[in-house]
């Protein structure tokens, strides 16, 4: 019985050689045993064998056909198409089904799913849900049942996943950082022999497994006839409002988690538990008002060692004192402040006036869809005016059903005009962000510097998500300084971050003029996009030669407002009554305006909320 | 064809580090490949080519386009399976190793693969093209300026490492094929990060520098400037050294094949890692492997804890980061003291 076992798994990691990942290890079986169960998230940072855990399913559900669906799919092979051998032989259009056919009965597993095309997790999510792949594509239609599980791993690292597609997965979970010394060394040595004799560990496990398998099966036959409580139905309300989850999706991922949770157990009702344990893996991602981003935070076992308490409007946030601050004035004071708390930043770049190609809203904000050359290929089209970009393979497609009727001399296809069918490129211009940073001794007052330095490197962070190229500018004592000029590489702009100095007056207009001429001078930019963000109080206090400090930045401002860089100023004025002059600044230079505050998603839904119910 | 004159490992001066990680990675190829980081015009690229004349063979499929290996019949090729499938015998042949190139200008359809156009248009049948991945099985694929690569050839990478397989669904081809290589990539910080994903797939990272001391920066042009004048001539008086060095290799990898994993190296891994707050756990294997591979390098039947402290160094500085922007923590002096204390005893 052990070799048999051991022959049929052969190759797979067993599941029951997992150490630890409790939550996650339930997840996966709540999903195998339960069609019901739409859709589960695994987040996770790299190298936590997220996709040894999900891989490893399979050994304890040996008919289990785990579909890996690659980064680079295309909608043609995923969806289905133009069947083109029986086009070119018989003349006749046919569908010819794809991936989604393929696994149907089957698992579906997207690994790095927050890197996929937004269409494609989007497509795979509807025919999920609707239980039907409809297509209507290349002059075919086709249509079939299609009833798969799916499981998706991500680390959030790599950029967030829209909430709207997290909201559609009925479980997401993280994986544990096992900090246990043991169970570390055990998953070590397992992983080890699992390299050097694979049969070994399986024979090690096959005990467990074959249990497991058991109960599996006992489970998934259980599973209709179990139980949920009408009263029950109530808690789950209550419990999600409370959460302040939207939609009806969390309630009904709790009741069909629950149900399998219950079978799992062996039992025919569920109880409080198997709520209770539900409601961890389906709510925690669709909560609108939780601190931590989007696809969740990995877990860590030990405690966050800031505190993270920063509800004092007045914006100041707690801090060690670093040095004797000495009884100097103001302006002359020189300060290296840390950084504060980082946040997730709202979508800052997002004007209403800029068209959004392709309904891409995520990530990657410079794609942009163009027709020339170079750029990555997403799909085709029929031509406008001349060819010159042939998207072979869907030409000849378009080609395929027409080469019966043509005659065709020494070439097995003969193509005509109306066949051809062009590339649309998605190229990225990468949007360089030039930081333009007030780094007077007014910004150090309070220790409002260590706030704006914070929300810089949230802003470092979210550029680091769409790989943005940064730079950063200060301006303080009389002089604009470039600390970083753009570069891909955030980690040095984080250091430059960390050691920049504040204190002296500000001038404004000299800093303004300075970022603008380097942004628009040819080294930088490469034809991607450019966009300043200026973080200031606007109080400037040098004038460029003896007039008016404010007037000159305001007049700095009117003329580098014609050039083609986007501004943001993010005003860092706190207390009242506000000073109105980083909001003149953002007028005078034509772009947008928030208050630092106003930067983080977490607290804007907050306050937004707050408005809305009073 | 006349192959072009490969500049000798063994006559490369300096870079000790950088050629003993690379070594390691002979002797063990599941270590997971090598960072190399430093500024232009430190001998990377010629180090990771000269490797190319020191790598073993290997057994692959007789005539299979993938090279697929032979006696891994978990990873075939799709025309390997079906053959498998059909009843065929796959038959042995043995070939070398090499060094393949994945130039940064590549487009996605060469790197990953893609259909066959001339085989379409003259036959109107689907066939496969096999792309750089299909190449690089079972050889190193080496990315010059690896953190210039685009984003969507670093995904396609990225998705080939986690499984050793590539997958290609596109434009009509429906394919799979093993893509078992070892990653070797350059890159010079100042032009850029590389994303955590992919750096956590490098097994060990090494910093390079400039040779400092004038005697050897004398002997690195010496060197080089002979090997371009008559490089039959050069690679005749480093002959002897090579033969001695792929002999060398040669025992290693036995020696590590043999080898034993002792508890004390388990526990040194995980005990560093831990103290130093690495999550994942590729961080601790490689320091087993290296470690294993390191000691089975000098020669020795089995690996210690001090085999394991030194390949710390190589295995955990691009590991130390949980989100991109905290500052890498080794602090390489606060690691030797704690390493003292704690293992000394």
């Amino acid at each position: 019985m052990v070799a048999a076992t051991v022959q049929l798994l052969r190759g797979t990691y067993p599941f029951t050689a997992v150490v630890g990942q409790d939550q996650v290890k339930k997840a996966l079986l709540c999903a195998a045993i339960s069609k019901e169960i739409r859709g589960v998230l695994i987040t996770g940072s790299a190298g936590t064998a997220k996709s040894t855990v999900v891989r490893s399913l399979r050994s304890v559900m040996p008919g289990l056909r785990i579909h890996n669906l690659p980064l680079n799919v295309s909608e043609d092979r995923l969806v289905g198409g133009i069947d083109v051998d029986h086009a070119i032989k018989h003349g006749v259009k046919r569908y010819q089904a794809g991936i989604l056919k393929e696994v149907d009965g089957g698992l579906l597993y997207l690994d790095e799913i927050n890197l996929f095309e937004d269409h494609i997790v989007q497509r795979v999510l509807d025919v999920m849900e609707g239980g039907e792949n409809r297509v209507e594509r290349e002059g075919v239609s086709g249509t079939h049942e299609c009833d798969f599980g799916l499981v998706g791993t991500m680390d959030p690292a790599e950029g967030a996943m829209s909430s709207h597609l997290l909201d559609r997965f009925d479980i997401c979970v993280s994986m544990d950082s096992i900090t246990d010394r043991d169970r570390r060394i055990e998953v070590l040595r397992r992983r080890l022999l699992h390299e050097s004799s694979p049969d070994d560990l399986l024979t090690s496990h096959s005990d467990e497994t074959l249990g497991l398998m058991e109960e599996l099966e006992d489970a998934k036959d259980r599973l209709p006839c179990v139980i949920f409580p009408e009263a029950f139905y109530e808690t789950v309300s209550l419990l999600t409002m409370e959460m302040g989850v939207q939609g009806h999706r969390g309630d009904m991922a709790v009741v069909r988690t629950a149900k399998a949770l219950a079978a799992l157990d062996g039992r025919d009702q569920v109880c409080l538990d198997d709520l209770q344990e539900a409601a961890s893996m389906c709510l925690q991602h669709r909560r609108r008002d939780r601190e931590e981003d989007p696809g969740g935070t990995p877990r860590t076992e030990e405690p966050s060692p800031d505190p993270s308490d920063e509800e004092d409007e007045g914006g100041d946030v707690w801090e060690p004192p670093q040095k004797d601050l000495g009884e100097r004035p103001e302006s002359e004071r020189e300060d290296v402040f840390s950084i504060g708390d980082p946040f997730v930043v709202i979508d800052y770049l997002k004007p209403a006036d800029r068209r959004m190609d392709m309904g891409k809203r995520r990530g990657k904000r410079g794609s942009s869809v163009r027709s020339e050359l170079p750029g990555r290929c997403t799909s085709f089209r029929i031509p406008r005016g001349e060819v010159s970009d042939i998207a072979l393979v869907p030409t000849l497609r378009a080609a395929a059903p027409y080469q019966v009727q043509r005659r065709r001399q020494d070439v097995a296809i003969v193509l005509e005009a109306s066949d051809f069918r062009e590339k649309v490129r998605m190229s990225k211009n990468s949007t360089t962000i030039m930081f333009l940073v007030d780094a007077s001794g007014s910004m150090g007052a309070r220790r409002r510097m260590v706030t704006v330095k914070g929300a810089i490197l949230s802003l470092l962070k979210d550029a680091y998500q769409k790989r943005d190229s940064v730079g950063l500018m200060a301006f303080r004592k009389g002089s604009a300084e470039l600390l970083l000029p753009p570069t891909k590489s955030v980690d040095l702009a984080y250091n430059r971050l960390r050691e920049m100095p504040t204190g002296g007056r500000t001038p404004l207009a000299l800093g303004l003029s300075k970022a603008a001429q380097l942004l628009s001078s040819d080294r930088i930019g490469d034809g991607g996009d450019m966009v300043m963000v200026i973080v200031s109080d606007g109080k400037a206090n040098v004038p460029l030669d003896g007039g008016d400090a404010f007037a000159d930045a305001m007049e700095v401002a009117a003329k580098v407002s014609a050039l083609p860089i986007r501004f943001v100023v993010v005003d860092t004025g706190s207390g009242y009554p506000r000073i109105d002059r980083a909001q003149r600044l953002a007028r005078a230079l034509g772009g947008a305006y928030f208050r630092l505050e106003e930067l983080n998603a977490d607290r804007l839904a907050h306050s937004i909320r707050m408005t809305v119910h009073g | 064809m006349s192959k072009r004159p490969v500049y000798p490992f063994t006559a490369i001066v300096g870079q000790e580090d950088m050629k003993e990680v690379l070594l390691l990675n002979v002797v063990n190829p599941s270590i997971g490949g090598v960072l190399i980081r430093g500024e232009k015009g430190t001998a990377k690229s010629t180090a990771v080519r000269a490797l190319a004349e020191l790598l073993p063979a290997r057994d692959v499929v007789r005539g299979c386009k993938f090279q697929c290996a032979w006696n891994d019949n978990d990873r075939l090729c799709s025309e390997c399976r079906e053959a498998l499938s059909e009843g065929v015998v796959l038959e042995k042949e043995t070939v070398a190793m090499r060094v393949v190139e994945l130039p940064l200008c590549a487009t996605e359809d060469r790197v990953a693969g893609t259909l066959d156009i001339s085989h379409a248009i003259s036959t109107g049948g689907k066939r496969f093209e096999p792309g750089i991945l299909a190449e690089a099985n079972g050889n190193i694929l080496y990315v010059d300026e690896v953190n210039l690569l685009d984003d969507h050839l670093v995904d396609l990478l990225l998705d080939a490492a986690a499984m050793g397989m590539n997958f290609v669904e596109r434009e009509g081809v429906s394919f799979s094929h093993p893509a078992n290589f070892i990653l070797i990539g350059t890159m010079n910080p100042e032009e850029g990060d590389l994303r955590p994903q992919l750096l956590d797939r490098f097994g060990l990272v090494v910093d390079v520098h400039g040779e400092r001391d004038p005697v050897n920066r004398v002997d690195v042009v010496k060197r080089r400037i002979s090997f371009e004048t008559s490089p039959e001539e050069f690679l005749d008086q480093f002959r002897d050294d090579q033969e001695a060095m792929r002999s060398r290799l040669g025992e290693a990898r036995s020696k590590m094949r043999s080898m034993e994993v002792s508890s004390e190296i388990l526990e040194a891994a995980v005990e560093i890692s831990l103290h130093l707050g690495v999550d994942g756990h590729r961080a601790d294997l490689t320091l087993v492997k290296a470690a294993m591979a390191w000691a089975a390098l000098d020669g020795r039947d089995g690996a210690d804890t001090d085999d394991v402290l030194k390949v710390a160094r190589m295995a955990l500085p691009h590991r130390m980061r949980r989100q991109p922007f905290e500052e890498s923590k080794l602090d390489i002096r606060g690691l030797d003291e704690w390493l003292q204390q704690r293992f000394s005893s």
